[in-house]
């Protein structure tokens, strides 16, 4: 009896028999628009690669860079300030339109001189060091960089360096033949790219169906439909899964696992992400009450392995400074930034009178895993010392006028640095080099000045001898240490839950949380897809 | 006819005061654009979001340029999703009417005869029954019993889809749940009624005169409460938004209320601005509906006007 | 619309008298079971910081997620496990208890003082004012109130103050239109002229003559606001619009409980069927205290 009335059969009996090779989604977090070159955040890292794509590719199974042709066959490394690649011929856009030299020098310089304000700040974060394209022939580019630079090909296999249609998009709104802001804005709602999927259906917040792009250049995509849809609460999410009406869900904390793994045909996969979960102080020391005492105590007094152990059930991992193994020989673990040190935190409150400030700390309620516990969990810890910080659970956390916005003084806020590319310059540089979003926003004003903090960071960041490189990133990190602007907290466990019959998982190439669907990158029984 | 017309004017004038009071309580609480971007938005990002959307002159300014819009079919952009408000809540209208019209239906095709029947027999232990059941579905919140429904059916038995709108079958339990609520409130408010009514004189000089019961309650009581019933259900549907809004959100169901709710966390106040403008037509038109009813119920009501 | 609430208008009762002791006394057990719960929860959330065995906030990050003594896992001390931070669940249900029945007591006094000033001036006064008055409570019933909540909401923040005030500003007009027909219909009464030919100023007659009058159904409006306001106070935590963590309230711990309703219930449960309990109890006194305060209806029966 039960049988017959299961929802799988209902839905099936109500909705048309399922057809096959589909796949459903449902994620905590869905983009509010789809544009590679502008986002950043974690949630819309995931919904790109499927459809949209670079003119290099990372090999995604692997820690290390190790680069594969993507919308360009080969390249070349011509003088330390040159590259030169080929184009790949045949490519054609999810709208039918051939994918042509002027798409990919378009696509490029909107990103190194961007006429578009929501680009700029990746813009200098990306290609601050690059300074342009030349067409060679029909199928032959140069980019150029400033001074030389080491990291050419990590900043093209970015996804915001991925090539999108010039003429599309700018027919999109106004005039045709001219690139304005409004095509952008247009393109956010109607996204087109040269993926293995096209995004049949976008909104905003809710949904995405994916469907397979036929005229695809690689590997013709393994489903014909892939939908995703946003389920913000996790015991909703969870429900859906268990009770079959989704196939796979994201951002399933540890103490979750159980329930998944606990029921007949379900499993999960996932491991420690390339992410740091951290919290900063708002608006440097502009007459905050905010001093370098104050952070300093407070980032002593976070013991990160209690949080660990309690939240992650031990399964994250506390850095001891902003570094990832996946840096390879740039991986610095014994570089020692932060450390757990509750006496020193108690004497210097007690020798610079600090006990009784109160402070907010603003946290989104789901969009990191664990967040508001963590949260709740360092108000405790910062009680210890004297420190009375005050919850404040918001969703919007963007505007500068308001508490809470980016940048505004006395207040605390958590934030992530993910590791958009293997290299200090991508993750730690990314959010805090001169031209980094933390500094841009004003999150850190370095005590040694900003001109000197710009002469430190460039000898690091265009050093190619990997001892000299390694010896001027600890001279950044002792500048951290030394001002403490931030706390980074753990790389997070982060899991996702699923039928038992997928072969599937994050991974570890690719920047976090990309649902990654191509052919070969997912195996389904149920739909006789092999990896 | 003017009475109508009457009713319609003032409830425009109401929108327009509420509407008008969102505008600017909105703006005095700092500059509405955010969350566009989780993880932040550079200074020249901000100016640039802040002319597209504009919010960048005076108030007054802007307060015209937005009424000026509304006479233009212009309802304004969501600020989260950046498109029109009007395109988002089409999507999305016919979701909550079918569950709130669902769960009304019901609600009034039970509820109404069960505070009916718990009235005229008083003193029967059915309508204590009644009246228990009542006292629970009002007491018991909306989310709690969705809740315990997704727990039984879905997680554990595997018999319902726990949540969505994609057929008619993701409708059953967020019907039943706020077909619950609704019905424990129309049962109460029936019951009162008519009890209320079966205390008038006229209905005991009905039944001092010997008339049968039945003729009693149907021709003189039920007629009469059905004056004050009807305009009950007529508040339930203008308030609508409040009675949908928990069912959408714990069934993930993409209908108004979880988009007013989004709104208002996100603080997108062209999706709240637009929200109280459907709001004021509802209740428009639910206004119409109760008068035309009236009208029917008592011919005395039509002469009146 | 005046006939929205089954309540009396004639001749007061005078409830301050042992009449109403007398009626609770010879009520049926369902009422009495309601007085003593209600009695044992107002004592329990009283007595809570000697109640409660831990500091509600007071967190054991390594003993999370346990499971209430007799079930396996429980952790010794412990009675209803601890929640998802390690707190002790028990605690929390005290203080939470304690601070919703706070919040329900002040905004459902808000409610009626706000109503019933409005009720007294708009029948007092009459005229324009009276029109004015009538057509904000007009407004008021029209606006649904969780849409007035969550354009607060957006407006000013969560905050306990904009919390309090939001709940103290809903329902108001079920007062203020029971009120003011009350005082029209006394306004007019003789008696209430005599007192006027002997000189009486408004406040006098208000005070002494009306006051007097309206207590009943204000009464009665009260205590089904209570049970209201614990309601709306869920429902807003619920949809994460409430106070604030880490301070508990019955709202806020089920709102928080609902990510671990499949794995650990016990933490949105125990709160949830609080919420519920209360609701209930207040919901079946004030239906008691109408059917007793009702003069006509006991008449009738």
């Amino acid at each position: 009896m039960t049988r017959l009335f299961t929802t799988s059969a209902m839905i099936a009996l109500f909705a048309g028999a399922a057809t096959a090779q589909e796949l459903t989604v449902a994620t905590a977090n869905l983009s509010a628009y789809i544009d590679p070159g502008a986002d950043h955040s974690n949630v819309g890292s995931q919904f790109y690669v499927n459809s949209i794509e670079p003119l290099l590719f990372k090999d995604p199974t692997s820690e290390q860079n190790v680069f594969e042709p993507g919308l360009a066959t080969s390249w070349e490394i011509t003088s330390p300030t040159e590259m030169v690649l080929t184009i790949r011929e045949g490519v054609k856009f999810h709208n039918g339109d051939d994918m042509t030299m002027d798409d990919v020098v378009w696509s490029l310089e909107n990103m190194i001189t961007p006429g578009y304000p929501a680009r700029v700040e990746r813009s200098k974060e990306f290609f601050g060091n690059i300074t342009g394209v030349e067409v060679i022939d029909d199928t032959t580019l140069k980019i150029m960089s400033d001074k030389p630079e080491p990291l050419f090909e990590l900043i093209l296999a970015a996804q915001q360096a991925m090539i999108l249609p010039k003429n599309y998009t700018m027919g999109l709104s106004g005039d045709p033949n001219a690139t304005e802001e409004s095509d952008f804005i247009a393109f956010r709602q109607a996204p087109v790219g040269t993926g293995a999927y096209s995004y049949a259906e976008f909104t905003p917040e809710t949904r995405i169906v994916w469907e397979r792009h036929d005229d695809y250049w690689g590997e013709t995509a393994p489903y014909q439909t892939v939908t995703v849809r946003r389920i913000p609460e996790l015991a909703a999410r969870v429900t859906a899964l268990v009770n079959k009406e989704v196939d796979l869900i994201t951002n399933v904390p540890p103490d979750q696992l159980d329930v998944i793994n606990g029921a007949p045909g379900f499993k999960t996969a996932g491991g420690v992400t390339p992410l740091f979960h951290l919290m900063y102080f708002g608006g440097g020391d502009k007459g905050s009450i905010i001093t370098p005492e104050l952070r300093k105590a407070m980032v002593l007094s976070v013991d990160r392995d209690l949080l660990n152990e309690a939240l992650w059930g031990g399964a994250a991992v506390v850095p001891s400074t902003h570094t990832y193994p996946q840096y390879g020989d740039y991986f610095t673990p014994g570089i020692e930034t932060f450390e757990y040190n509750l006496e020193e935190a108690k004497k210097i409150v007690a020798e610079n009178g600090l006990e009784g400030t109160q402070l907010p700390f603003y946290t989104d309620p789901v969009y990191y895993t664990n967040g508001l516990l963590a949260a709740q969990a360092m108000q405790e810890m910062w009680r210890e010392i004297g420190i009375d910080i005050e919850l404040k659970v918001v969703t919007s956390w963007n505007d500068p006028g308001t508490p809470g916005g980016w940048g505004s003084p006395d207040q605390i806020h958590n934030w992530s640095n993910p590791m958009y590319f293997a290299d200090p310059h991508g993750s730690f540089g990314k959010m805090w080099s001169p031209d980094g979003a933390g500094m841009t926003r004003g999150l850190w004003d370095p005590s040694i000045g900003m001109e000197a903090w710009t002469a430190l960071y460039d000898e690091f960041r265009f050093e190619t001898d990997v001892e000299k490189r390694n010896i001027a990133y600890a001279k950044l990190m002792d500048e951290v240490k030394k001002d403490a602007p931030f706390l980074v907290l753990y790389q997070p466990f982060e899991s996702w839950g699923m039928r038992e019959d997928l072969d599937w998982a994050p991974y570890p190439g690719h920047i976090p949380y990309v649902l990654d669907f191509r052919a070969g990158y997912i195996g389904d029984e149920t739909n006789g897809i092999t990896k | 006819m003017s009475f109508i017309v009457m009713r319609a004017a003032r409830a425009i004038l109401t929108m327009i005061f509420v509407v008008t009071a969102v505008f600017f309580a909105s703006r005095i609480s700092g500059n509405p654009i955010d969350i566009m971007f989780p993880e932040g938005l550079s200074p020249e990002e901000y100016a640039f979001w802040e002319s597209y959307f504009g919010l960048d002159g005076t108030y007054l300014q802007q307060y015209l340029a937005f009424f000026r819009g509304l006479t233009q079919g212009n309802f304004g952009l969501s600020l989260t999703e950046f498109r029109p408000v009007t395109e988002i809540f089409a999507e999305r209208l016919p979701n909550t009417i079918r569950l709130f019209g669902s769960a009304f239906l019901l609600a009034v095709a039970i509820g109404l005869p069960l505070g009916i029947y718990a009235a005229v027999n008083r003193d029967k232990a059915i309508s204590t029954v009644i009246i228990a059941v009542a006292f629970f579905g009002y007491a018991i919140p909306n989310y709690i019993l969705a809740i315990f429904m997704i727990l039984i059916f879905s997680f554990t038995l595997h018999w319902m889809p726990s949540s969505g709108n994609m057929t008619w079958v993701h409708f059953v339990m967020p019907t039943i749940t706020l077909a619950m609520a609704m019905m424990a409130w129309n049962i109460r408010f029936t019951r009162s009624a008519m009890l209320e009514i079966l205390n008038e004189d006229f209905v005991r000089t009905a039944r001092a005169k010997g008339l049968h019961e039945a003729v009693v309650v149907n021709k003189h009581a039920l007629r009469n409460a059905m004056i004050p019933i009807v305009s009950n259900l007529g508040l339930q549907v203008a308030g609508f938004v409040g009675w949908v809004v928990l069912v959408e959100a714990v069934f993930a169901l993409e209908g108004i209320g979880s988009l007013i709710v989004r709104g208002a966390l996100l603080r997108d106040f062209a999706i709240l601005q637009f929200g109280v403008i459907v709001w004021a037509a509802v209740v428009i038109v639910a206004n119409l509906i109760v008068d035309i009813i009236y009208a029917l119920l008592d011919p005395r009501v039509r002469i009146a006007t | 619309m005046s006939t929205a609430e089954t309540l009396p208008n004639d001749a007061p009762l005078n409830w301050r008298q042992s009449k109403f002791v007398k009626a609770a006394l010879g009520a049926n057990w369902l009422i009495k079971l309601c007085f003593v719960i209600l009695f044992v929860l107002i004592t329990v959330a009283l007595l809570a910081p000697i109640l409660a065995p831990y500091d509600p906030n007071a967190q054991s990050l390594l003993s999370r997620l346990k499971p209430p003594y007799g079930f396996e896992g429980a952790k010794e001390g412990y009675v209803l496990g601890t929640d998802e931070l390690g707190r002790d669940l028990y605690s929390r249900l005290l203080y939470g208890l304690r601070f919703t029945l706070t919040i329900a007591l002040i905004g459902s006094i808000m409610q009626m003082v706000i109503g019933a000033t409005i009720g007294i001036i708009s029948g007092y006064v009459g005229g324009a004012v009276d029109n004015f008055l009538m057509g904000l409570v007009d407004l008021q019933i029209a606006f649904p109130f969780t849409l007035m909540a969550l354009l607060a909401v957006a407006v000013f923040g969560t905050d306990l103050t904009v919390f309090v005030i939001i709940i103290g500003l809903a329902d108001w007009e079920k007062y203020a239109r029971v009120v003011r027909g009350q005082v029209l219909a006394i306004r007019e009464a003789p008696y209430i002229d005599a007192v006027r030919v002997t000189g009486a100023g408004p406040y006098r007659i208000i005070r002494h003559h009306m006051l007097a009058n309206i207590a009943s159904p204000i009464i009665v409006l009260w205590t089904f606001g209570v049970s209201n306001v614990i309601l709306l106070e869920s429902s807003l935590s619920f949809l994460g619009l409430g106070v604030q963590p880490p301070t508990a309230t019955l709202g806020s711990m089920t709102g928080f409980g609902r990510d671990y309703l499949a794995s650990y219930p016990h933490i949105g449960l125990v709160p949830a069927l609080m919420i519920m309990v209360i609701a209930l109890v207040f919901l079946l006194l004030g239906d008691w205290l109408r059917d007793t305060l009702d003069v006509r209806l006991k008449r009738q029966a």
